[in-house]
């Protein structure tokens, strides 16, 4: 019974999350077998809708590609047949179809290529849920209120025949007592019908507060800093007071990168300060970290969580700091990392004397890191990039002889990236691989390879408490131990990174939502230090 | 082409218009034919498409069962408007002394007046609801708003036919009474069906044993049935309307369950392989045996007369329906082609704990099933009433 109240439970919460922030495209590289795909998945803003899934097959052109939408409740048992993607007519390489999502939740588009060189699958996650409200165009609007007038005016008309004309001999006029009968049904065909258009628009009304009711609805946290415990100690609570359900699935979330939550502040309104920390969960809601030196303003704070089912989620809110903060303590997570990013115009320096601030990249224009080398920007630069179109974002790092370095794994990946627009209003966490969770991805494809057609979820309690001791264990490890049990946990040297090279360059897949100024912070690992460096560019 | 309205002329009629010469054996004319179809064809459309949404899931804009749906409205709306045009382009006496004039410039029957509200109303549904599954997702609901008006499209497409045959079973003198009648069957049968199928939520299986099925098909049924017993004139009129509603469905069920479908949408909990069939029909038929024989020998007051239809119709209901559901959720001499009593939806899991017997949430107590009965009894007696007056104008539609 308890069990079927938590499931019940999950269910329901899951109709109101989803992940991204105004980056709702699926961006993946990967391994099908012997074949290397790029993905593009446009998941349907309603649910239930299609997603539009488009496949670059970079090693080959004569593979047939399905595709299965396979949730995580239902598994691949309960998932409808594969169908075929269609090749693209002059893009040689490339397949198109769509996948039917039916329901809100986790859920994933599961990738089967076969051809000469022999057959794969790749597991692309995807997060189900209705993100956009819709207002009638004004085509359709207009044609649907003349033929509603011309709906009203038949059936007034209709009805005062009934009563008149209709069951009048034929040849006869119609007596004066029918006259009037006709009159009243008029006004009471007008009375009737005009109810019944009120009825039916409240009942529109009804509908639409239903689908906004289920609608995605980002959770919020409330944010301070906690001058009681130390100089530097963020305290972050998930406000899921409008939701108890909520508040019970989050002890289901799950590590990612061997990280609870990965949180990045970065101060409005310029984003000129970045940081990328791993809080402590200290109860199901309650997080905590130390705050690197940061100056005191105002932030916007961007976490993101993964639950078990695969489901990803980002927190999204902001956070003032009164003071500034000296940061007496140090980061209680190794890998915790920040950077002060200052215009490519600034002609005064405040932060000189910081080797922690970088001068943002611009076209032709690469990054001085902390540690002296400096990263550039290989791509995009000719014709600049354009929104909604997919590109392979490419960063190489040069020593100060213009050698290239070797890059070391940072969290299991090459490197990460933030993506943010400069208004805040879109932002995207993607790695090599990437725009998806890779513990979504490790999720989902172990729920594809069980038999069972309805998920059973474990306790929660149980669940978090092995969660929280799975992390104590992480942090115990060295950096050697733990990378290496990373990456074998998120299936890296067998699939989607089975060509991983760890050389002086890091790329990532990505589409850019909409046109505007972005600023794309990039951290890579070298010599056991996380480099941070930041990017502007415009997507028209 | 066959439209005429010159074919149903009473003398009356005939002598006020004597520019063209009378035939008192003529032909019926076309659109009525085409209604009547049209009638038949939209309510299969919508049977089939039920069965689409159970067996396969998901669905496109122009789906074989929506283009059979939207076939019907064509057919009816194309043939009803060009009636009309064709009267209102060269008026002659004749047309204008046995139609409605409309905003002064058309000539129409009463009956394809109505098909024409039905034909756009379905008509206006499709952007409508194209619409509406972009904004609020592609629904697997029957009851919203777009499917809603094109559902009254439909009623009032199947009613325009009952109307427009009415006309000539009124005025007589065709000499194709058993023509008539048959083509009001169709459309009375095809609107009851329909009427029925919007109801399901109330009107399955697994719900007669609970009160609130036998108010709702008390509502539903006798507020129809005695309509068109009074317009069929016959002696078992609505015994016979009553059983072509029962086949209307059974051949759904029977047909539709030998063509083979696969779901294609998660999460499909049971495979199945073929269409699967609606709920065996209600047994309407039985009680209507009663309805009918209370018509014809029951001479008094009209309100008696109601209260005596509602008492025989929601206790005969009772009797029959309350005893078979159960037989047909738990037998298994239920699950053959001919009850379709093992058709399942893809999306349920097969080891439902509830699959082969009636949920106790869903069956009422004696006490509550008894007042149920009550008011069911109440509220189908004003129903009766109502359609009883009702059928007394269908009786007196001339146009």
């Amino acid at each position: 019974m308890k069990r079927t109240a938590i499931v019940l439970l999950l269910m329901l919460w899951m109709k109101v999350s989803q992940a991204h922030v105004g980056s709702p495209d699926v961006a993946m590289e990967g391994a099908a077998g012997p074949y290397h795909l790029l993905v593009s998945i446009k998941p349907p803003d309603v649910i239930p809708g299609t997603a539009r899934v488009t496949v670059y097959l970079q090693n080959g052109t004569d593979a047939i590609i399905t595709t299965q939408p396979v949730y995580y409740f239902s598994g691949r048992e309960g998932a409808p047949p594969a169908e075929v993607l269609q090749p693209v007519t002059g893009s040689p390489g490339a397949y198109t179809g769509i996948v039917w999502l039916m329901q809100n939740g986790s859920s994933s588009v599961l990738l089967h290529v076969k051809g000469s060189k022999g057959e794969g699958e790749l597991v692309a996650p995807i997060v189900a849920v209705s993100t956009a409200e819709k207002k009638l165009p004004a085509a359709t609007s207009v044609s649907l209120v003349l033929l509603g007038i011309l709906l009203f005016i038949l059936m007034v008309t209709l009805i005062g025949a009934s009563v008149g004309e209709g069951i009048t001999n034929e040849g006869e006029d119609l007596s004066l007592r029918r006259r009037r009968s006709r009159r009243v049904a008029f006004a009471m065909a007008a009375l009737l019908t005009s109810l019944v258009v009120y009825g039916g628009n409240a009942w529109w009304g009804s509908w639409a507060k239903k689908y906004q009711h289920f609608m995605f609805r980002p959770m919020h946290a409330n944010f301070r800093v906690d001058h009681e415990a130390s100089e530097n100690s963020l305290v972050m609570t998930i406000d899921t007071s409008d939701n108890n359900q909520r508040r019970a699935s989050l002890s289901y979330l799950t590590p990612d990168h061997g990280k609870i939550m990965h949180l990045f502040l970065m101060r409005l309104p310029g984003l000129d300060i970045f940081a990328h920390l791993h809080p402590d969960r200290k109860d199901t809601a309650y997080f905590m970290a130390n705050l690197p030196p940061m100056p005191k303003g105002k932030y916007l704070a961007f976490a993101d969580i993964v639950y078990s089912s695969g489901f990803t989620e980002t927190i999204r809110d902001t956070l003032t700091m009164e003071e500034d903060i000296s940061a007496a303590e140090e980061p209680h997570d190794p890998d915790d990392a920040y950077a002060y990013a200052l215009p490519n115009n600034l002609m005064d320096n405040p932060y000189r004397n910081d080797n922690n601030a970088i001068v943002c990249g611009k076209p032709g224009k690469g990054v001085r890191m902390k540690d002296g080398s400096e990263m550039v920007m290989e791509s995009g630069s000719a014709g600049g990039f354009e929104s909604g179109m997919l590109y392979t974002l490419r960063f190489a790092v040069y020593d100060s002889s213009r050698q290239p370095v070797k890059l070391e794994p940072y969290l299991g990946m090459q490197g990460h990236a933030v993506i943010v627009k400069n208004d805040g209003s879109s932002y995207i966490h993607v790695h090599p691989v990437g725009t998806y969770s890779v513990t979504a991805q490790a999720n989902l494809e172990r729920r594809i390879g069980s038999p069972d057609k309805e998920y059973k979820y474990d306790d929660r309690v149980r669940f978090r408490d092995s969660v929280d001791q799975l992390i104590r264990t992480l942090k115990g490890m060295s950096e050697q131990e733990r990378t290496g049990l990373l990456m074998r946990q998120m299936n890296m040297l067998q699939d989607t990174m089975g060509d991983m090279k760890m050389d002086n360059s890091v790329t990532f897949p990505y589409t850019f939502p909409q046109p505007g100024l972005y600023r794309i912070w990039v951290q890579v690992k070298r010599n056991g230090q996380v480099l941070t460096a930041a990017f502007d560019r415009e997507v028209k | 082409m066959s439209i005429g309205l010159t074919t149903s002329l009473p003398p009356s009629a005939a002598r006020a218009s004597d520019a063209r010469p009378v035939t008192m054996k003529a032909y019926l004319p076309l659109y009525l034919y085409a209604v009547s179809l049209a009638s038949l064809l939209t309510v299969t459309g919508i049977l089939w498409d039920i069965s689409w949404h159970r067996s396969i899931g998901r669905d496109k804009f122009l789906s074989p069962p929506h283009i059979l749906i939207y076939l019907g409205a064509i057919f009816a709306g194309l043939f009803s408007g060009i009636q009309v045009i064709w009267n209102s382009i060269r008026p002659t006496e004749t047309v204008k002394a046995s139609t409605v004039r409309v905003w002064g410039i058309f000539y129409s029957s009463l009956g394809a007046l109505f098909c024409i509200w039905g034909a756009i109303a379905m008509l206006t549904s499709a952007p409508f609801d194209d619409w509406w599954h972009s904004a609020y997702g592609l629904d697997v609901t029957i009851l919203s708003p777009p499917h809603t008006l094109l559902g009254l499209g439909m009623l009032f497409l199947q009613f325009g036919a009952c109307v427009g045959v009415s006309k000539y079973l009124n005025t007589g003198g065709t000499g194709r009474k058993g023509l008539l009648r048959i083509l009001f069957i169709v459309s009375a049968a095809s609107l009851l069906t329909m009427i029925y199928t919007l109801g399901t939520e109330f009107l399955h299986t697994r719900g007669m044993r609970g009160g609130l099925f036998y108010i709702v098909a008390a509502v539903t049924t006798l507020l129809f049935l005695p309509v068109f017993g009074r317009a069929l004139r016959m002696k078992w009129g609505m015994t016979t309307v009553a059983l072509s509603y029962f086949f209307i469905i059974a051949f759904s069920n029977w047909i539709l369950q030998l063509f083979p479908a696969e779901p294609k949408l998660g999460p499909i909990l049971t495979h199945t392989t073929h269409f699967q069939p609606a709920n065996f029909p209600m047994l309407v038929f039985i009680p209507s045996l009663l309805l009918d024989w209370i018509s014809w020998s029951w001479k008094g007051n009209e309100w008696v007369k109601a209260l005596l239809l509602s008492v025989c119709f929601v206790l005969g209901m009772l009797i029959v329906e309350y005893p078979l559901s159960g037989w047909l959720i738990g037998s298994p001499y239920a699950r053959n082609w001919f009850f379709g009593a093992d058709s399942w939806y893809f999306g349920d899991p097969p080891d439902w704990p509830y699959r082969y017997k009636i949920h106790p949430f869903l069956v009422s107590t004696p006490g509550v099933l008894a007042v149920d009965i009550l008011i069911a009894i109440v509220i189908g007696t004003l129903a009766a009433r109502l359609s009883l007056r009702w059928g007394q104008w269908l009786q007196l539609i001339k146009r």
